[in-house]
């Protein structure tokens, strides 16, 4: 009797018997959906947090690239100014400016009285030589 | 609900079929972050996902986390997905990754301990004795073929996955499929016919 069973068996129907997939009950397979809903939902927020991130710093990051150029140049003339010790500085250019004018307004005569008038208190040789000067 | 027969199965697909054009539209609204369509695409596919995963875990649990993971990480992947092509291979395929790698992670074959599902409606006790000896025989000898032989050849004859689909989750070309499960079926039958001998001298 058993053998007779057996010969009507196909190969696929007993393995279809023995080895089919449990069923998911209507429960189970809501609760699967919505497990999977719940971590979807989870995901979907991370990466809407981190598009709305990565949009913000597209849209600073021109601004922020400007104020840090900005920021930059300011920085630079800073550090490169020379530090004041409260004396009024010597420059060569304040010399040749000066120099020009007494030249275009009175000649080398008039700046030598007016240079010689403020120095030469200060420095008699100075005066001494111009005066036994030929 | 899970379908029990390949027929239903296939029936389902050419409802699937028909429904392509809502498919599409449904992985459009997902690609612009809709969730409600989302669940729509995973209650469309959810099944057959958990075919794939159970079939390579054989484990309800484990099969569950396989379903969930490949789902969302579909779900990671969908703005890359073009939304006119099916939804079901491609998230067959990453079922089948999920589940191969978890069972490689795992470390061991389950598969020697599955309960058979020996539920006979013969009322014979002696019957229920012969069909449980095969039964157990054809686990066993489903047990020692190599894996992609074994699911390869249960997801096409028990779960009415087509040999292209099966090929595609395997990323592989369908004879080489084919090739797989002609070897699992030789063999299977071989392990068969030694039952019905065994049967035949013991139980004849």
């Amino acid at each position: 009797m058993g053998n007779d069973s057996l010969n009507r068996w196909t190969l696929t129907a007993a393995l279809r018997h023995s080895r089919s997939i449990p069923v998911l009950s209507q429960a189970e397979f809501d609760g699967i959906a919505e497990r999977i809903a719940t971590a979807a939902a989870h995901r979907l927020a991370r990466r809407n947090r981190t598009r709305d991130l990565m949009e913000g710093l597209a849209r600073w990051t021109p601004w922020a690239f400007r104020v840090a150029i900005a920021a930059g140049i300011v920085g630079a003339v800073l550090l490169t100014r020379p530090e004041s010790d409260g004396a009024p500085e010597d420059t060569g250019a304040d010399s040749t400016a000066t120099a020009a004018f007494f030249d275009a307004v009175a000649g080398s005569a008039a700046r030598d009285q007016v240079v010689a008038a403020v120095v030469g208190p200060l420095d008699g040789s100075w005066a001494l030589d111009e005066e036994t000067s030929p | 609900m899970l379908l029990a027969s390949s027929e239903e199965r296939q029936g389902s697909d050419s409802a699937l079929g028909e429904g392509a054009a809502e498919e599409e539209a449904l992985i459009r609204r997902v690609q612009a972050g809709e969730l409600d369509a989302f669940d729509g695409l995973v209650r469309r596919h959810l099944n057959r996902v958990y075919s794939v995963a159970f079939r390579v875990l054989w484990d309800r649990a484990d099969a569950e986390d396989a379903v969930q993971e490949s789902f969302l990480s579909a779900l990671d992947h969908i703005g890359s997905f073009e939304a006119g092509h099916p939804f079901g291979p491609w998230v067959y395929r990453i079922a089948m990754n999920r589940a191969l790698s978890m069972r490689r992670s795992r470390g061991r074959r389950r598969t020697d301990t599955i309960p058979g599902q020996i539920a006979s409606s013969e009322p014979s006790p002696l019957l229920a004795v012969v069909q449980a000896d095969v039964f157990a025989q054809l686990r066993a000898a489903l047990a020692e073929l190599p894996e992609r032989q074994r699911v390869s050849f249960e997801l096409h004859e028990l779960d009415g996955f087509s040999v292209d689909e099966v090929a595609r989750m395997f990323g592989v070309n369908a004879g080489t499929v084919r090739w797989h499960i002609h070897q699992a079926r030789h063999r299977l039958r071989q392990a068969m016919q030694s039952v019905r001998n065994d049967a035949g001298a013991g139980y004849g």
